[in-house]
Order: structure tokens, then sequence, then C-alpha cells
């Protein structure tokens, strides 16, 4: 089976003095759910932006869906849910709806307008993460945790194979964050490849069944039951017990 | 006293409302778009430039807006470009671009004497001296302006709301961006016969923020803003042809007022 992520010897800095990712290379498979782990400063969101195409240069190869970065046009077939979604200025006029219905936008071809099956998909999206009821009101009217799950509605409702998420249930709260997983692992279970940064290592091994741990580059990649036994993430932790690091501690740096 | 119907029978009041209505629906929905990416001094930057692109016209004989038109909208992207540049800072390149406009209309207005007068009535602007000929060029640019951002405007609000979102979209940003500099710099061209170079930017910022303190969605913004510019423009002109008063300050004055009315209708509601 072709992997719907290919990466080799991916290699990104932000200046000559210092290396964000080094020689990072790794395939995921379609139907994985991969959790991205690591401290802070190991270039996991500059990963996720890489792969995106919303920095560059790099060196290396990555390829989408079987396509090389740089000629791929398919953007309709990847969800993007970016870290910090309480950045949303607090004057910008947007309804939820609108927020949602601009996740169509991908795949469409010049002038880019919606249908009314657009509109349909939309509060459909909606439905899906309990918040139909709000579409026509103010973005600014719901609270941190209602806005993830509108951003998250935004991810899906293009019915992508690939949902790419940047550290979905930071500073939520725990039933929220509860909601947010189980979505997901519905989401998983209807065939969607899933690849989440997330600080949440006390729970994520719940859902996820592949680890990245990066460090600048990758420390460990493989199934999920198989890293507290693995040598090289255990000498990353100083010979400790990797499970209790990367399991009972929920914050990893 | 003239009663407000007979207003009409004087083809130059007509042609100032005419004026008044493709730049008030143009420079409020682009203003709220400049407003909305932190560029609301892009106007005030190309306007002063379109001093310097006037001052050019005048030297060589050419109608003044003829030469603004393709000289603001160069200017803009040049902006764009200095912009992206990461050993400038934010709006340093507005600064730069903006004073190299006014200086080189200074020099030119130095050097070939003779049309100081005609080249500082721009500063001020006076949207009752419209001719025949601004009116059509106007019009048709206005058509065009309109047009292009009824088409992108998806594409519009999401590089607005948030960039890399689009980007991941597969949305050109830079292309986009590129855009709506160079419409921006046809409405500034425009709008400085209504209000003058000093005052432009005032007809992007003002009715789009006011928009912003009541309006619920994108597109709402965009036709208040639009409507509340065509208005203040409008009550603007009129006021300024019974009271004999500029017509340029009358307007951004009304805009200033509606602004606080709406900070004022924000707070008590």
């Amino acid at each position: 089976m072709q992997p719907i992520i290919s990466i080799k010897n991916l290699s990104y800095t932000y200046d000559t003095t210092s290396n964000t990712l080094r020689d990072v290379s790794f395939d995921i498979s379609p139907g994985s759910y991969v959790a991205i782990a690591g401290p802070n400063g190991a270039g996991k969101t500059t990963l996720v932006k890489v792969l995106l195409g919303l920095t560059a240069p790099y060196t290396g190869n990555i390829s989408l869906f079987d396509t090389p970065l740089e000629s791929f046009s398919a953007w309709e077939k990847i969800g993007y849910l970016p870290q910090h979604t309480n950045h949303i200025h607090p004057l910008f006029p947007a309804t939820v709806f609108e927020i949602v219905r601009s996740g169509l936008i991908a795949g469409k071809s010049f002038p880019k307008h919606y249908t009314k099956e657009d509109d349909k998909k939309t509060l459909d999206a909606l439905a899906r993460v309990h918040m139909k009821k709000h579409a026509h009101i103010s973005i600014h009217a719901l609270s941190g945790g209602q806005k993830q799950r509108v951003l998250l509605a935004r991810a899906i409702v293009a019915r992508p194979k690939l949902l790419i998420l940047d550290e979905p249930s930071t500073a939520l709260d725990p039933e929220t964050r509860s909601h947010i997983f189980s979505f997901l692992k519905e989401e998983h279970e209807r065939g969607i490849t899933i690849l989440m940064i997330t600080h949440d290592t006390a729970h994520i091994g719940q859902y996820a069944d592949t680890l990245l741990f990066l460090d600048q580059t990758v420390v460990f990649f493989g199934a999920f039951d198989t890293c507290c036994k693995d040598t090289v993430l255990r000498n990353y932790f100083g010979g400790a017990n990797a499970s209790e690091h990367l399991f009972n501690h929920p914050h990893t740096h | 006293m003239i009663d407000f119907l007979s207003l009409f029978s004087y083809s130059f009041v007509v042609n100032a409302y005419l004026a008044g209505l493709c730049i008030g629906m143009l420079s409020g929905m682009l203003g709220l778009l400049l407003v909305l990416r932190g560029k609301s001094l892009i106007g005030d930057g190309l306007a002063h430039v379109s001093f310097g692109a006037i001052a050019l016209g005048m030297v060589f004989g050419v109608y003044p807006f003829y030469i603004a038109v393709p000289v603001v909208v160069l200017a803009s992207f040049g902006i764009l470009m200095l912009s992206g540049k990461a050993t400038l800072f934010g709006d340093a390149a507005i600064g730069i671009v903006s004073a190299t406009g006014v200086a080189g209309g200074v020099l030119l207005a130095s050097l070939a004497q003779g049309f100081n007068v005609d080249l500082f009535s721009y500063l001020f602007g006076n949207i009752l001296a419209v001719s025949q000929t601004e009116i059509i060029l106007a019009a048709t640019l206005s058509l065009i302006v309109a047009i292009l951002i009824l088409l992108n405007y998806h594409t519009f609000f999401l590089t607005t709301f948030d960039e890399s979102l689009a980007k991941a979209s597969g949305v050109n940003t830079t292309l986009t961006e590129g855009l709506l500099m160079a419409l921006t710099g046809v409405v500034v061209v425009l709008a400085i016969k209504a209000v003058g170079v000093m005052l432009v930017s005032a007809l992007l910022i003002i009715p789009a923020v006011t928009a912003l303190q009541f309006a619920k969605s994108f597109g709402s913004a965009m036709v208040f803003s639009a409507i509340l510019a065509i208005f203040t423009i409008t009550l603007g002109i009129t006021l300024s042809f019974f009271a004999d008063i500029p017509a340029g300050a009358t307007i951004v004055l009304l805009s200033v007022f509606f602004f606080l009315l709406s900070l004022v209708w924000k707070r008590v509601r």
C-alpha cells in the first residue's frame, strides 16, 4: 500500500546557525492514527508546516498521496487544524457558518463560489461536532472549547482523507478534550488517517496506534505499544522507564 | 433658499453623487479587507505616491489619472515586495514608498514651475469639481474593481481570516495579496478626487472600523462598510453644497462622527 505521507531525509532550518529539523524520514500508511510528541522546540509544528507547504525552503523529499509536495494540488484531501485557535482577532466579523464553509474552498476552481450543496455539507459538519444550533452566530460568542469544535468542523467539512491537527486539546476543559478525542476516534474508524501533534501523552496512547517522537530528528517511530520497550527512546529518557515519562506526565517538556 | 431636489438640476452635483457612489462602494469594501489585515495605512502611503504620479502627469502634459493609476498600482506591488523582505519591519515599506512619492512630487513641482496650484489642489480634493471624463473613468474602473472583489470574495475572506489556513487549502495567497494591493491602488487614485491625498486613508479606514462595531458576519460587515461610506460621501456633498464648506473635510469629519456614534451605540446597547 502506498504511504499517504512519505518523508525522506527532510531538513529545515530557520537560520544558518541552527537545524530545526534534521534528516527526518518516515512513511505514514493510510488509516494510521499517528501521535507526534516531543519536547518544546523539537520541531513538531515546523514539521507540519513544512508538510503543508506553509514554510520553505527545505531539503529532502516530501510526498503527499504519492505526489511530490511541490506539485501537490489535491488540498481537499487534507483537513488542517492549526495551533492556538484563540488567536482569532476579537473584531474579525465572522459567523460560525462562514468559517466552517471556508474549509470547502480547497479544490474549487476560479471563481471559488459555494453551492447549496456546500451549505448542506457545512451544516452537516457542524452537526457532527454538536454545533449546528450555533451556525449563524458570531464566532466571538463562543467559548474556547466551542471555537475549537468549530475549527474541527472546518477541518473535516470537505471529508478529507488525512487530518492534521496541531495540539487540538491544549487549554481545553476535560469534557471538551474528551469530546474531541472521541470524535477523532470515530473519524479514524471511518477510515481517515490522523496525524496529531500532542503534549497530551497521558491520553493519546488510548487512541493513536503509532508514535512519532521528535526532537529535531526522529527519536522513535513505530507502534505505540512497542515504544516503552524501545532502547533508543529509553536512552532518550536517561534509561528510566519510558512509559512513566510518556504516559504519566502529560507534558513531556 | 435652494431646496434639496433642485440640487439635481446642477450637473456638477449629480456628477459628484455618482462619483461618491463609486468611490464609497469600493473604499468601503476594500477598506474592510485592509483594516482586518492590519494594513490600514497602505491607503495613506499610496495616496502620497499618487501625489508624485499626478505631478509626473502634469510635467508630461498627460491627464494625471492616466499616469497615477499604473504608477500607484506598481507602487502597491513595491510595498508588497519590500514588506516580504525579512530585513524590513512591518509598515516600514509603506513609509519608504510613501516618502518617495511625496518627495518626487515636490521636486517635480519645483522643477516645472507653473502647475503648483493645480497640483496642490489634489492635496484636499474637490468632489464637486469632478468632470464628465472622470465620472466615466471612475464608473468603468469601479465596475471592474467591484467584479474582481466579488469574484474573489471567498478567497479574500479566508486569506484575511487566517493566511496559513488559506495556504493549506491551496489558495495562492501571494496572488490574492497582489490583487488586493492593485485594487487598493486604483481606488486610492479615484478617491483622491473626492477627499484629496491628505484624507484618502480616512475613506478606507473609518467606514470599515465603524461597520466592525456592529457587524456579526464578514458579508454584513462588507455591505455595512460600503453603505456607510456611500451615505457619508453623499451627505458630505450635500452639506458642502448648502453650507459652502470643503467637501473632503466634511466627508471625513462625518465619518468620524458616525464612528463615534457607533462606539456610543455599542456601549449602551
